[in-house]
């Protein structure tokens, strides 16, 4: 009721739906369109070769594979630290809760250099890992640092505000019921915050897998060892083989398309098994 | 099992939210905590439960020191006003939590959980979720989960306090029920007087965290110890007037008030109730102050009339039965005499702030 | 003063997180603290501070230079043009997608509000690869491009439409959540009073929705500015010509002119703090106003 009303009152629906609708198909799905296209142009053999050459396979064990341990890294810590931010107090809180948005804000290319330089052999922390007889970069263990740097805000960014909203009550209640600290977060508070700690999961490990810029850097780039998905588009692109990275990007962005619908679902589920009018 | 409670003290930084306080319950009775918000009462209900640590003070369960146990290990059911139920959980877990956590064998929590979902006449929601419930069912759940654990002592925070008045109405008959049938020492927060009166044994009256008065329902309506409680207890007409010499005067309305025999003058307060106020058509004996009726309305079984009295104008509340205006066949604007038969007459002893007397007239 | 008030209005509400806490062994709360602090400073405060050191190591003077030197300037030439380009053109869809979709009901709106997030998720090389796709010289308006000596790809204009693609959600998202926040009441009553479209948005639309849209636009801009992987898959890496600021970081720092390297990038380090420190400021603006 009132929606159509609004709809009769407030003027400029047809300006701005129409500008808004053909800003982005020029803009977003025109361009996307053409990997349909350029698919759509190759014979099956072709882009299934393209998308199971033993280069590609390598890759994307490596990329799902370090943004799966990433993700779960961020996950855990993201849980810790959005505990932290919410229920403690120490100094300088204002400061680091600001700074958990620097991945967001710092370009890519700035995060690779600096992670690789930060954990180079000789770096401030490679170099007391090295002693430790670890080597973090330009190995699989250095993608994944720079993929925790990455993804490090979502699952901090998707638990904080569900915990903030969260009641003490009901974790009075369980106490009063009986149930030890441990019981009541593992039975009470966790149960909630779950739905909000696999949605930042979810996006991280989506970020993840489409990430470029921070990851070259630190990866050093050897096919079938350290090359990532991405890269190997690129690669394929720096030799004119527009089909094949086009294969690949398709792989890449089903997965990620396919995270995002995922997560979106999720969502979706939790609102309705949790729904208090 | 009975509850102590010994010169109790807690502050939130400054603010001062209990202040000594001393309470008694009877092991089997039913409790009502009653005072404005802010009065303290769910500051005290979560000092007993555990969920705030007093300054200073003592909290005894059965005669046993609870002040330094955690909430867990006091055995305590404790009904939040909000429900507080767990809304991932099941209607049936919710009221199993606690026989979960003491990892109870499956069968009894079974046994135990159903019986009490009967016993809350929700048997068949087993399976749903908090967010499925009317608020009052929710309230009921809330209540089942704090009974399953078979509390020393059953607490409730403003139990009906967000509920609607008719299914409120209810849940009141439903609680005193339930208390006549398990005998499980209560104490329950409100600050609806109708409620504490209708469902409490006794009424503990808090104000600014302390006890003002604690009595029976109609040991605090009929003889109020402090100005709070004559004013906060039911709606009372309030004079003002001083007292001398043994009297204490309110305009036309002269009371005996033995307390104070002094030649110097005090300022007094007169509360009268409704019920204890008769309205005459003719002066009847002298004691009658006499009123001028300025308006008459009926609602429902009652006619509600406001007076002023004369000379001094102050306005006065006053409820009668329809068929008794009739038959005084008086009209707005008219004037009449009222015979007060018992007044609450409290002074203020000279240089105090806050010290009161109180004396209780009665049969006038 | 606002922490004590409320307090005196709801004594049992404050205190009882506070409360929640108390019980807790403050040894448990010691240490996750410490590891949560570790975790981050491993990860994030650690190579904040080592862009600052690195960039400073060889003295200011070094520092000037690494950023006024030629090829330097003209990256930063280039990253404003850029920006100034990409961020207008995003900000406007902002604004209209913002107004159709939190002021009016339709058909497929959830279908337009996904469409939105959509180049969110595509990975940055696979956002330069499409446009190579279509405007390379394989590709499908490619010859078309040729023959009339238009240059797109390896040329400014690649630059631009890639990031655009890239930032084109940014204010959108931000300015739908804020409309669809405040709801249509407050522009309903204008335009009963008597205000024309334009009116109402300049008067009753802009001034409440201002906090959203600059964080918005601070965040489009930030990654408009630090734009890596699609500029550089579109770029063709033209010194002095098609390098923006982070490829000539990439640049520097393939040459091993580290100093140097992070001397420009500490530059986007600030445009980051800047835009973090825009974030903080909106939400306590937000809030301040809520009151």
């Amino acid at each position: 009721m009132a929606t159509r009303a609004a709809r009769r009152v407030l003027p400029g629906f047809r300006l701005s739906f129409g500008y808004a609708v053909v800003y982005m198909c020029l803009l977003v799905l025109l361009p996307l369109s053409t990997l349909v296209i350029t698919t759509a142009g190759m014979s099956w053999p072709d882009f299934w070769s393209a998308v199971s050459s033993p280069r590609a396979l390598a890759s994307y064990e490596l990329t799902f594979g370090a943004s799966l341990v990433a993700a779960v890294v961020n996950a855990l810590f993201g849980l810790l630290v959005a505990w932290v931010l919410v229920r403690y107090r120490f100094p300088f809180k204002g400061l680091v809760d600001a700074l958990i948005d620097l991945p967001f804000a710092l370009p890519t290319a700035v995060a690779g250099i600096t992670l690789t330089t930060a954990y180079a052999p000789n770096g401030w922390l490679g170099a007391p890992l090295g002693r430790l007889g670890i080597k973090a970069a330009f190995t699989p263990l250095g993608i994944t640092i720079a993929l925790i740097f990455i993804g490090l805000p979502f699952v901090v960014r998707t638990v904080q505000p569900v915990l903030q909203d969260m009641h003490a009550e009901a974790e009075e209640a369980a106490s009063v019921l009986g149930a030890s600290r441990l019981q009541s977060f593992v039975r009470v508070v966790l149960p909630q915050l779950l739905p909000a700690v696999l949605t930042g999961f979810v996006l991280a490990l989506a970020r993840g897998i489409g990430e470029y810029g921070s990851v070259v850097f630190i990866s050093g780039n050897m096919p079938m060892r350290t090359e990532i998905t991405p890269l190997l588009i690129v690669t394929k692109l720096e030799q004119f083989d527009y089909q094949g990275a086009t294969a690949l990007a398709v792989v890449l962005l089903t997965a990620s398309f396919g995270l995002l619908f995922g997560t979106n679902a999720l969502q979706w589920w939790t609102r309705r098994r949790l729904a208090t009018p | 099992m009975g509850l102590e409670v010994r010169d109790l003290y807690k502050s939130f930084g400054e603010t001062p939210a209990l202040r000594g306080i001393d309470l008694h319950v009877a092991s089997g009775s039913l409790v009502a905590l009653l005072g404005p918000s802010g009065s303290g009462k769910t500051t005290l209900l979560r000092v007993i439960a555990g969920l705030e640590v007093p300054d200073a003070g003592q909290v005894l369960i059965a005669g046993e020191e609870q002040t330094r146990r955690s909430p867990r290990e006091r055995n305590i059911g404790l009904v939040f006003q909000h429900y507080a139920l767990f809304n991932h959980l099941s209607v049936f877990e919710n009221v199993a939590f606690g026989l979960r956590v003491r990892r109870r064998p499956k069968a009894e929590v079974e046994e135990r959980v159903r019986e009490l979902l009967g016993f809350i006449q929700l048997e068949g929601y087993e399976a749903r979720r908090p967010g499925q419930l009317s608020g009052g069912q929710r309230q009921r759940v809330a209540l089942a989960r704090a009974l399953a654990v078979q509390p020393r002592l059953l607490l409730l925070d403003e139990p009906f306090g967000a509920l609607d008045a008719k299914v409120r109405q209810e849940l009141r008959a439903w609680l005193r029920r339930l208390h006549d049938e398990l005998h499980i020492t209560s104490l329950f927060v409100t600050h609806d007087q109708d409620e504490a009166f209708e469902v409490a044994d006794r009424v503990v009256v808090m104000n600014n965290g302390a006890i003002e008065q604690a009595g029976a329902p109609e040991e605090l309506f009929e003889s109020p110890t402090n100005m709070f409680v004559a004013d906060f207890v039911g709606d009372a007409n309030v004079l003002q007037g001083c007292a001398r010499c043994g009297r204490a005067v309110f305009g036309a309305l002269d009371i005996p008030y033995p307390e104070y025999q002094d030649e110097q003058p005090l300022a007094a307060t007169a509360y009268l109730r409704s019920h204890d106020l008769e309205l005459r058509r003719t002066r009847n004996g002298g004691g009658e102050l006499p009123v001028r009726i300025v308006q008459a309305r009926r609602t429902g079984s009652t006619v509600k009339l406001v007076l002023v009295a004369l000379p001094c104008l102050s306005t006065l509340h006053l409820d009668m039965r329809p068929e008794e205006w009739r038959r005084l066949e008086l009209q707005p604007e008219d004037t009449a005499y009222l015979a007060v038969h018992r007044a609450s007459v409290f002074t203020r002893r000279p240089g105090s702030e806050e010290a009161f007397d109180s004396w209780t007239s009665s049969g006038l | 003063m606002t922490t004590t008030q409320t307090q005196v209005e709801r004594p049992a509400r404050v205190p009882a997180r506070d409360s929640a806490r108390a019980g807790a062994p403050s040894l448990g709360r010691w240490l996750l603290t410490a590891a949560a602090l570790a975790f981050l400073g491993l990860f994030l405060f650690v190579p904040l501070a080592l862009v600052f050191a690195k960039a400073l190591e060889k003295g200011l003077s070094a520092y000037a230079a690494a950023i006024t030197e030629p090829d330097a300037l003209s990256a930063i030439r280039l990253t404003l043009l850029v920006t100034l380009i990409a961020v207008p053109l995003n900000t406007v869809f902002g604004l209209a997608a913002g107004w159709c979709i939190a002021k009016f009901e339709f058909r497929g709106k959830s279908v337009l509000t996904t469409l939105i997030d959509l180049p969110l998720a595509v990975s940055p090389v696979v956002a330069g690869l499409v446009f190579v796709l279509l405007f390379g010289s394989g590709g499908a308006l490619g010859p078309w491009l040729s023959a009339h000596e238009v240059n797109v790809i390896f040329a400014v204009p690649g630059i631009v439409l890639a990031t655009t693609f890239v930032t084109f959600s940014y204010v959108a998202r931000e300015l739908i959540a804020f409309m669809q926040a405040q709801g249509r009441e407050e522009e309903a009553a204008a335009v009963v009073l008597g205000a024309g479209g334009v009116q109402t948005f300049l008067r009753i639309t802009l001034p409440r929705i201002k906090w959203g849209l600059l964080y918005g636009v601070t965040l489009a801009n930030a990654r408009a500015m630090g734009e890596f992987g699609a500029v550089s898959v579109v770029s063709g890496h033209i010194r002095g010509r098609t390098n923006t600021v982070p490829l000539h970081v990439e640049v520097l720092y393939n040459e091993y002119a580290f100093s140097a390297a992070f001397a420009v990038a500490s530059l986007l380090v600030l445009v980051a703090l800047v835009t973090l420190v825009a974030k903080k400021t909106v939400a306590w603006r937000a809030r301040v106003e809520k009151r």
